[in-house]
């Protein structure tokens, strides 16, 4: 069953309404989020992605809304593995509180374009190679063994490729200012520490997406499940850092559990 | 996904999985957490 043009249109205003609601709230906030405001907003992110769940279940049937809510309980267990790497990366580049926010919305949009881009690609692969669907298979257990026998420990970002590249080819600043992520020093644009730490957390959505995607590939290969369980789950990964990042050392094994160790 | 064809899990069984998972991730956590807290404050 194909999904109307209209249903994704409808899809897409209302995720950009949400983010929109949610930026300008904290900018008339214009403070650092409590875990208590954080858990408020994490919950409403989970009470929409609920509704648009029962809004499944009247259009595509039962069938379709459990396995919109099994690829979004995966996706979403799965994003606490990216929190805490955005944690390690703004420990990293010691940015500021309010700064964060500003780069986890920016870093969030950047992944809803990146995700969409290897939805679509993974469904253009799996519906003219099915054999693909065992390669993702092989891979994910492949992951799995590596997690299971390979070393613990925070990421290097010092000598990583995305580090290595934004080094030698960017111009980049020594200091913040303030939450931009570019700045004019003298007579040339420059990158600030805050852009560096942009494009190290889209490069590594983008290495998580590589399991994840596959992941919910197991559980359906309708695209308009995929896509909208994994918007749904990244659109409050934002509220969800700032509520899981003060609380880490609370859960000490949830990373295992989401398979990161 | 590799034994799908031969061997279908059924979407609940699998939801039913990873929430098992995660809950028992989180208890595990919070009581390791408790003990080590009282272990570090006999009083």
């Amino acid at each position: 069953m194909s999904t109307s043009i209209w249903f994704w249109i409808a899809f897409h205003i209302g995720i950009f309404v949400a983010i929109a609601v949610d930026l300008a709230q904290f900018k008339y906030r214009g403070r650092e989020l409590s875990i208590r405001a954080a858990a408020q907003r994490t919950a409403i992110w989970i009470v929409l992605s609920l509704l648009f769940n029962l809004l499944v279940w009247k259009l595509r049937g039962p069938d379709k809304a459990l396995e919109f809510l099994t690829g979004y309980v995966i996706e979403y267990s799965l994003s606490v593995d990216n929190i805490f790497v955005f944690v390690i990366i703004f420990a990293y580049f010691k940015v500021p509180p309010m700064a964060q926010h500003r780069a986890l919305v920016w870093g969030i949009l950047g992944a809803l374009i990146m995700r969409g881009i290897m939805i679509l690609v993974g469904v253009t692969l799996v519906s003219r190679f099915h054999f693909i669907l065992y390669i993702f298979g092989i891979f994910l257990v492949m992951t799995a063994i590596r997690m299971l026998f390979g070393k613990a420990g925070e990421p290097d970002f010092r000598n990583s490729l995305v580090m290595r590249f934004c080094r030698n080819w960017i111009p980049i600043t020594a200091e913040f200012y303030g939450e931009d992520f570019k700045a004019r020093v003298g007579n040339r644009w420059m990158l600030t520490p805050l852009g560096v730490a942009l494009i190290v957390i889209d490069v590594m959505d983008l290495v998580f997406a590589v399991d994840s995607i596959p992941a919910v590939f197991a559980i359906t290969q309708d695209p308009f499940i995929v896509y909208t369980s994994n918007i749904c789950a990244i659109v409050g990964l934002r509220s969800l850092y700032f509520l899981v990042a003060r609380m880490m050392d609370r859960f000490i094994y949830l990373r295992v559990s989401s398979g990161s160790k | 996904m590799i034994v799908a064809k031969y061997f279908p899990v059924p979407t609940p069984i699998s939801l039913g999985v990873v929430v098992l998972i995660l809950a028992i991730t989180v208890v595990i956590s919070l009581m390791a957490t408790q003990k080590r807290a009282a272990a570090e404050d006999p009083k």
